[in-house]
């Protein structure tokens, strides 16, 4: 079946963008049976090369060799375009296997073998479930390389087991594997080679922060409930999404709010962003009371979403994206993210999703005034630990000097232990510390 | 789904009695009637006109009329024409059934052609660039001077030119461009969306990739223009049938605007809000079957 000749082949690769040098790779080989771990920081070209790889579009120019050999399996990144909306998931990886069995047992190893998962279309799934699709359907086609994209961003670490679990198997039996992430133990846990497409910097020293007594957010009993069908409101076709949740955050403080896959942690974090309404309950945020105009809200809180690139127009440039949020020193912003102002010219879609997410975060930061609530939802898991680490850096100074308050949605265990000072779980609807 | 249906018929209706109401107070405001128009007998003398008039209720104040000509419709007949001094609704709906002979094969025969020309240009690319010119360039022209146009050829080459050949012909020509513009360029774009480009890359190709994957995504907005179309049939209908003399919709409101026969054009143009708002309720519940997002609870 497959064999070590097939897999992927570099050498003297250089991919530029315009006139700017993306990356040079002098030598890079993955052989059938190996697993290769792909790092670099955010921007370094991880996706663009993954794409080149699987001879999918880019904007960029590429010279030097690129030999790939054998039947490609690409797990994308972006989870939201690489579906289709108008079909349902069974058939999208049915149309990828040699038959409707193959397909069925894929979905179902990876936890999606329900048939009420079977039958729905893409946007009834979570993002975890959807990624999951996603790595069903490159599995299915029994590649002789597969090029994983950061495939384990949005799973909890009982699903990313069973992944790199797949993946190691996959290696066992001849195939190549060639592994993109930010994320250094994922590569430990592989056992494998890495590939550095950049250096990683030194972290910086944390900035100490500290908790004030005022608050800056405060959830009473916040209940919301959907309904099944969207022009019914009646009370036996709704399913509940928060259940009495109460929450406060002080001025300074960071809170990490965990808990499984659609537990209901976006919905509270849309709720108080008011992107939609509590069924009962109250808001408080600042001052401002929830039901009041949207002005003021705005610069309260601030949602980072678990998408950010789809908080950014596409058709804009970075500095026009800013502009719309009236963000003064533009460059300055930019800067402390970790981000150089070159981009400033740069469109939103030639951004790697790290970037993007710092162009998001950095026009949520400049819009919220002191004491304002700062909401993170899974909005960090792109970047890597280093710039991770400037963005932090960044927020914890703003923690200590105006007071702003965060809420931050993981699963990321390590990265809540690190950063947050309490950490709130929340289980079908419900709170608990 | 039930709900659904009963929402959109709920709102067709409104909108077609706001039309009517919209429709009647224009014709109120605008100075003139039947009577003081040039086609009224020149030798009436003004005591015969006021007399007519109070006979047809045109000295009512306009709520009074309104509400007579709604009970008139209740009763199937939409008022009566001043001109032919018969129900305007028997009138218009006898004249309603040529109309559609001319409109919609024109319609079919052009959401056939244009959605088969626009698969094949959105395949071979180049067609694109070699056909939209000339379909930008008959989108230009007025459909008056297309069917003039059309007519001298068809003379020139002594083709017939009474019938409906000719006229359905001319419509189709007015819509072709129309849906051939739309079916090529959303087809090209759904080829291009990230889901196709990833399925074209794992091996899924011809018509599978098409029927599966690109046909789908391009759908929504071709409906929604289809909707539309058929209003700009009937539209494009009326004005051939003027131009060539065919005994539809066209030519007999011509005569009652120029006569200033409110009653019939008022039933007109009612008629035709009525066939639009169907044909949009129809698009709107093929897209709620078309689309999952709609369609499907979150």
């Amino acid at each position: 079946m497959t064999s070590s000749e097939h897999g992927l082949h570099l050498r003297e690769f250089t991919v530029r963008i315009g006139r700017q040098r993306l990356f040079h790779i002098p030598e890079l080989t993955v052989r059938g049976g190996t697993v290769v771990g792909l790092a670099g920081e955010s921007g370094s070209g991880k996706t663009m090369l993954l794409r080149l790889a699987a001879s999918l579009s880019t904007a960029a120019q590429t010279t030097g060799h690129c030999e790939v050999a054998g039947r490609i399996g690409y797990i994308p990144q972006d989870l939201t375009a690489s579906l289709s909306p108008y079909r349902p998931v069974l058939e999208q990886v049915a149309m990828l296997a040699e038959s409707h069995e193959d397909a069925v047992a894929m979905l179902a190893r990876l936890g999606l073998g329900s048939g009420r998962l079977l039958a729905a279309y893409p946007h009834q799934l979570s993002g975890g479930e959807r990624q999951r699709v996603l790595i069903a359907q490159a599995l299915v086609l029994s590649p002789d390389l597969i090029l994983a994209d950061e495939p384990t961003s949005q799973l909890d670490a009982a699903w990313e087991q069973v992944v790199l679990t797949l993946l190691l198997e996959a290696a066992r039996e001849g195939r190549a594997v060639l592994f993109a992430s930010h994320r250094e133990e994922l590569f430990q846990q592989l056992g494998c080679s890495v590939y550095r497409l950049s250096d990683p910097t030194p972290p910086l020293p944390p900035v100490a922060s500290r908790v004030r007594a005022e608050r800056v957010l405060e959830v009473q009993d916040a209940s919301k409930a959907y309904a099944t069908r969207w022009w019914t409101q009646a009370a036996r076709e709704r399913i509940p999404a928060l259940d009495r949740v109460s929450l406060a955050i002080h001025a300074g403080e960071t809170v990490a709010l965990v808990g499984p896959s659609g537990a209901g942690k976006s919905t509270l974090a849309r709720c108080i962003a008011r992107r939609e309404r509590l069924d009962t309950g109250r808001i408080v945020a600042g001052r401002i009371v929830a039901g009041d105009t949207q002005r003021p809200w705005r610069s309260a809180v601030q949602l980072v979403s678990q998408e950010p690139s789809e908080s950014l127009n596409p058709r804009l440039t970075v500095a026009a994206c800013l502009a719309e949020a009236s963000v003064p020193e533009t460059g300055r912003w930019l800067e402390r993210l970790g981000l150089p102002a070159s981009i400033l010219a740069r469109r939103v879609t030639a951004l790697s999703e790290g970037q993007r997410a710092r162009v998001a975060l950095a026009r949520s930061l400049s819009v919220l005034e002191d004491g304002g609530l700062l909401i993170l939802d899974e909005s960090l898991s792109g970047l890597d630990d280093a710039t991770r680490a400037v963005v932090w850096r960044q927020i914890a100074a703003m923690q200590a000097q105006s007071g702003m308050g965060c809420l931050l949605i993981t699963h990321d265990a390590k990265l809540a232990a690190q950063v947050a000072g309490r950490v709130v779980r929340l289980e079908a609807g419900r709170a608990s510390c | 789904m039930l709900n659904f249906y009963v929402r959109r018929l709920a709102a067709a209706l409104w909108q077609i009695g706001a039309a009517s109401l919209l429709c009647f107070l224009l014709f109120h405001i605008v100075p003139g009637d039947y009577y003081s128009a040039e086609l009224y007998q020149p030798q009436a003398n003004p005591a015969q006109v006021a007399a007519a008039r109070h006979a047809a209720g045109l000295d009512l104040p306009w709520y009074s009329q309104y509400g007579a000509w709604v009970a008139s419709c209740w009763a199937g007949e939409g008022g009566r024409s001043l001109a032919y001094q018969t129900p305007a609704l028997p009138l218009v709906a006898a004249r309603l059934g040529p109309t559609l002979q001319i409109a919609l094969p024109a319609l079919a025969g052009a959401w056939c052609l244009g959605l088969a020309l626009g698969l094949v240009a959105a395949r071979q690319r180049w067609l694109i660039l070699a056909a939209e010119p000339l379909a930008v360039t008959l989108l230009l022209v007025p459909d008056a001077v297309a069917i003039s146009l059309l007519l001298w050829l068809a003379v020139w080459l002594g083709w017939p030119v009474s019938g409906a050949g000719l006229p359905r012909w001319g419509v189709l020509a007015s819509l072709l461009p129309v849906v051939f513009l739309h079916a090529s360029g959303g087809l090209w774009q759904a080829a291009d969306l990230p889901f196709v480009q990833l399925a074209r890359s794992r091996g899924v190709q011809g018509w599978r990739l098409w029927r599966r994957l690109i046909l789908p995504a391009a759908a929504s907005p071709l409906v929604s223009l289809a909707g539309l179309t058929v209003a700009q049939a009937i539209g494009s209908a009326m004005l051939v049938e003027m131009l060539t003399g065919w005994p539809g919709l066209g030519p007999l409101f011509l005569e009652s605007v120029q006569a200033r026969d409110y009653p019939v054009v008022l039933v007109v143009i009612l008629l035709l809000a009525a066939i639009m708002a169907v044909a949009n309720l129809v698009a709107d519940l093929a897209l709620y079957q078309l689309d999952p997002r709609i369609r499907e609870p979150q």
